[in-house]
């Protein structure tokens, strides 16, 4: 009888033993994966908060680890460059920068604080010397289970100390024998004290096999990261973005060009990732026309459209003008001609000179004077003038076009060589404004569409009720006291990443329908595989803001996209407390 | 003759010295479930807190806003003439008598016959949410987070610009850390929700930090337990706080921003 209590009180024991072991461990497991999913929106939350920021000038840059000195230091927890003013290097591993992102100390189910890992260099700044370049074409950089390129971050809950010294057996491939018990708390930290079987070594697993790895992480991909600012993004673009393109157009291009316009769209004509970006005469919707003066393919530069391109102003009875020459030399236009004087007297020449395209992008006017015009009379010594300077802008073409005259007033009979030359046309302010440099720096363009309302443009058309030829119409904004919703002049529609249904391959073989056929159109050439609904059309000037899913029309293809464009506007006002606020007039 | 039969039984030393193991046992067992007890309402407390941020965070989707505090009732509590759409709270940051989680108007559970959400002491649970804002690309009205209209026109540049989690009280000010080391930097935190823990309703047993949680300013204290033996007093508050960054995170996902 006792041993039969014995037995079953050994039994009860052993059971219930294993059994709390058992739930203690899944109880770890539960916390672990909670302390990571924590780890990831408080990552991207803040990631999404940087965006947001217009001094941020890399929207999606991901923050440094903590550096491997700082535990237990007062700066533990926040990201490495941002605790010395020198900006040391940031590493790409080492704790997850708890306190940078506004959080409490984040611990898996065994206790052990998190670390972190970061493309650095690509998705984290090195160092202030280096420069990124994010936007949704940027792609993952980081290996994980073998697969490389396949994250951007990950965030790693290390576990229990592992010693497998004198375990038998080899380790599997990527792992290794370790003690991570004998210093695993010495400052400054030694990753292998903490992680295992290459994830800290740069070959990154998911899950580590017992005995050699007990590791766990969840993974940032790039996909997550561009998630997450897409509504920042959007935010800076109906901020930052659109204001300078309409302060552009109420204020620079009227000082600059004596008329109130936004330049013409650039063509939607294949990937938009290579579009030259330089307006075209006419075009209202398409892709911002942000391309400088020093880009090859969006020339504003002078030229001699019209020869001859120097015509005397001298007296017949005083002389004559001989050769001349106008040929572009770099950044500039250089007119070269010779005045033949018969008698001492007045020279004077007119120039004329034609700028393209200037309807069609950003670029800020000339003056006479120098570095703008130079004149460089050789054989005379001063006293030359400019006068009459016009640089009117063509509402029908687009084009400007430079007239100004050259004038002596004394010169001997003889030959006289003068040499004028006119600098093109430089990037106008708007380019350089503080408020856009991330959106050109980042090639946020390349995913940005742009609309002009035919009212607005240099050659305007009139847009005075619903349905004018000169309006854009934008469904789903909220209603505004500055204008009615057919009578917006720009909108810029963020794209979102590719939908079911849409395919931005360059090379893929099927048609604009998804079916096998002659790759006449590469899906990456049309837009319908990027905008959504009435915003994926070039030409209708009908655009929709709100976030729905659409309901498929009868016959449209499956699976029917949902919609993920942002939008950003102008005029555009939103309600506040106690009024309103102009965000875009 | 009849002899007298020896008599059974426990001797009292043997009695003393059975109620003796029993009594150890049984303190044993006692102290270890009191232990057990404790652990349970701690994690009971910061199930509730949790799905008190779920609750709120889900209001903010729902209504385009935070809600203000709660004062008198479960209901949060706008100040005088403020529509329903939110504007300025009654009070921002708890004190004593005000500052509740407002449990009816999220429709939290677990909570008093008053309708105050309550932990697992059947304390009030307590609610901080940030007024001022700061590094807005734009308007910067206040309230931000309280006002639909404000949340909306002020946009997601905007970064609160009061609330604080610091590590202690000691050299604190009224409006930042101060001397004290930082949890949290000054323009993170879109709210906080905290428990004052088993001593939640004994303002007497309070420690230093313990008071900063409730002295009406925007300044908190969030540290490791430890009793009132410690160095700054007795601390068990259980606090969670919501970065601004997954605040408009989880909104713009719902597609209420920006």
């Amino acid at each position: 009888m006792f041993a039969a209590i014995l037995i079953l009180g050994v039994a009860w024991f052993t059971v219930s033993a294993l059994s709390k072991a058992a739930s203690r461990t899944a109880e770890s497991e539960i916390l672990t994966g909670q302390a990571l999913n924590a780890g990831k929106r408080a990552l991207l939350g803040y990631v999404a908060l940087k965006a947001a920021d217009s001094n941020e000038d890399h929207p999606g840059r991901l923050p440094c680890p903590e550096s491997l000195g700082q535990p237990g230091t007062a700066a533990a927890g926040i990201a490495a460059p941002v605790v010395v003013p020198s900006f040391p290097t940031c590493s790409a591993l080492g704790r997850l920068p708890w306190r940078t992102l506004g959080i409490d100390q984040l611990r898996d189910g065994h206790g052990e604080p998190l670390w972190y890992v970061v493309s650095t260099g690509i998705w984290a700044l090195v160092n202030s010397g280096t420069s990124l370049t994010i936007n949704p074409g940027l792609g993952n950089q980081l290996p994980l289970d073998g697969q490389p390129n396949a994250v951007v971050a990950l965030i790693i809950a290390p576990g229990t100390p592992i010693n497998s010294m004198s375990e038998p057996g080899v380790p599997p491939a990527g792992c290794a024998n370790v003690n991570q018990q004998a210093n695993r708390y010495t400052v400054p930290y030694d990753p292998v004290n903490f992680l295992e079987c290459g994830n800290a070594t740069g070959s990154y697993i998911t899950a580590g096999a017992a005995p050699w790895g007990n590791d766990r992480v969840i993974a940032i991909t790039a996909a997550d990261v561009m998630g997450a600012i897409s509504g920042p993004v959007a935010d800076r673009l109906q901020r930052q973005v659109a204001p300078a393109m309409n302060d552009w157009r109420t204020t620079q291009s009227v000082s600059s060009w004596g008329v109130s316009f936004l330049p013409y769209a650039s063509s939607w004509i294949g990937n938009p990732a290579t579009n030259d970006f330089c307006g075209d005469n006419g075009v209202w919707e398409g892709l911002p026309p942000i391309a400088g003066a020093s880009n090859p393919g969006c020339s504003t530069s002078w030229s001699c459209a019209s020869p001859p391109c120097v015509t005397s102003l001298i007296s017949p009875l005083l002389g004559l003008l001989a050769t001349q020459n106008c040929v572009a030399t770099g950044p500039n236009m250089q007119c070269s001609f010779q005045g033949l004087m018969l008698g001492a007297g007045l020279f004077s020449a007119r120039i004329t000179v034609t700028a393209p395209q200037v309807a069609n992008s950003f670029r800020a006017p000339i003056t006479a004077l120098p570095p703008d015009i130079t004149v460089s009379p050789s054989g005379g010594s001063s006293g030359v003038t400019i006068s009459n300077f016009s640089l009117p802008l063509s509402p029908s073409t687009g084009d400007a076009t430079l007239s100004f005259d050259i004038s002596q007033p004394f010169i001997l009979p003889g030959s006289t060589n003068f040499t004028v030359t006119i600098r093109n046309l430089p990037d106008a302010a708007i380019l350089s404004d503080p408020r856009i440099t991330w959106f050109l720096n980042n090639n946020w363009y390349q995913y940005t569409y742009y609309a002009a309302a035919p009212s607005a443009t240099v050659n305007p058309v009139a847009c005075a009720a619903l349905g004018d030829p000169g309006c854009i119409e934008v469904h789903g904004l909220p209603l505004s006291s500055i204008g009615n919703y057919w009578e917006k002049r720009l909108v810029l529609a963020l794209m979102g990443p590719a939908l079911p249904g849409q395919s931005r391959a360059c090379t893929d073989a099927l048609d604009a329908n998804g079916l096998p056929g002659p790759n006449l159109i590469p899906d990456c050439d049309e837009i319908v595989n990027y905008l959504e609904e009435e915003n994926k059309s070039t030409g209708n000037r009908i655009f929709r803001a709100d976030l729905r899913v659409a309901t498929p029309p009868p016959g449209a293809p499956q699976p029917y996209p949902a919609f993920n464009d942002r939008l950003a506007v102008c005029p555009y006002q939103l309600a506040t407390a106690s009024g309103s606020t102009t965000i875009c007039n | 003759m009849q002899l007298r039969r020896a008599a059974s039984g426990f001797s009292l030393v043997e009695l003393a010295v059975v109620l003796a193991i029993v009594a150890l046992l049984v303190g044993g067992a006692m102290a270890t479930l009191s232990s057990q007890v404790e652990n349970r309402n701690q994690e009971e407390t910061r199930r509730r807190l949790e799905a008190a941020v779920e609750a709120l965070i889900g209001y903010a989707i729902v209504n385009r806003r935070l809600p203000c505090p709660a004062t008198a009732t479960g209901d949060e509590a706008l100040a005088s003439g403020t529509p329903a759409t939110g504007g300025p709270c009654t009070t921002n940051f708890p004190t004593n008598s005000n500052g509740f989680l407002p449990a009816r108007t999220i429709g939290i559970q677990q909570t008093d016959s008053q309708g105050y959400a309550v932990d697992a002491w059947n304390n009030r649970i307590r609610f901080a949410v940030a007024n001022a804002v700061t590094g807005c690309t734009g308007t910067s009205t206040s309230p931000h987070f309280t006002s639909q209209a404000n949340l909306k026109a002020n946009g997601v540049s905007c970064r609160p610009n009061d609330l604080v989690v610091c590590a202690s009280s000691v050299g604190i000010n009224a409006s930042s850390c101060n001397a004290a080391p930082s949890v949290t930097n000054q323009n993170t935190v879109a709210f906080i929700v905290f428990s004052t823990g088993k001593n939640g309703a004994i303002a007497s047993a309070y420690g230093p930090d313990e008071t900063a949680n409730l002295d009406g300013d925007p300044v908190f204290v969030s540290r490791p337990p430890s009793g009132s033996d410690a160095a700054n007093g007795a601390y068990d508050d259980i606090m969670l706080w919501v970065p601004v960054g997954v605040f408009y995170g989880r909104l713009i996902a719902a597609g209420v921003l920006p």
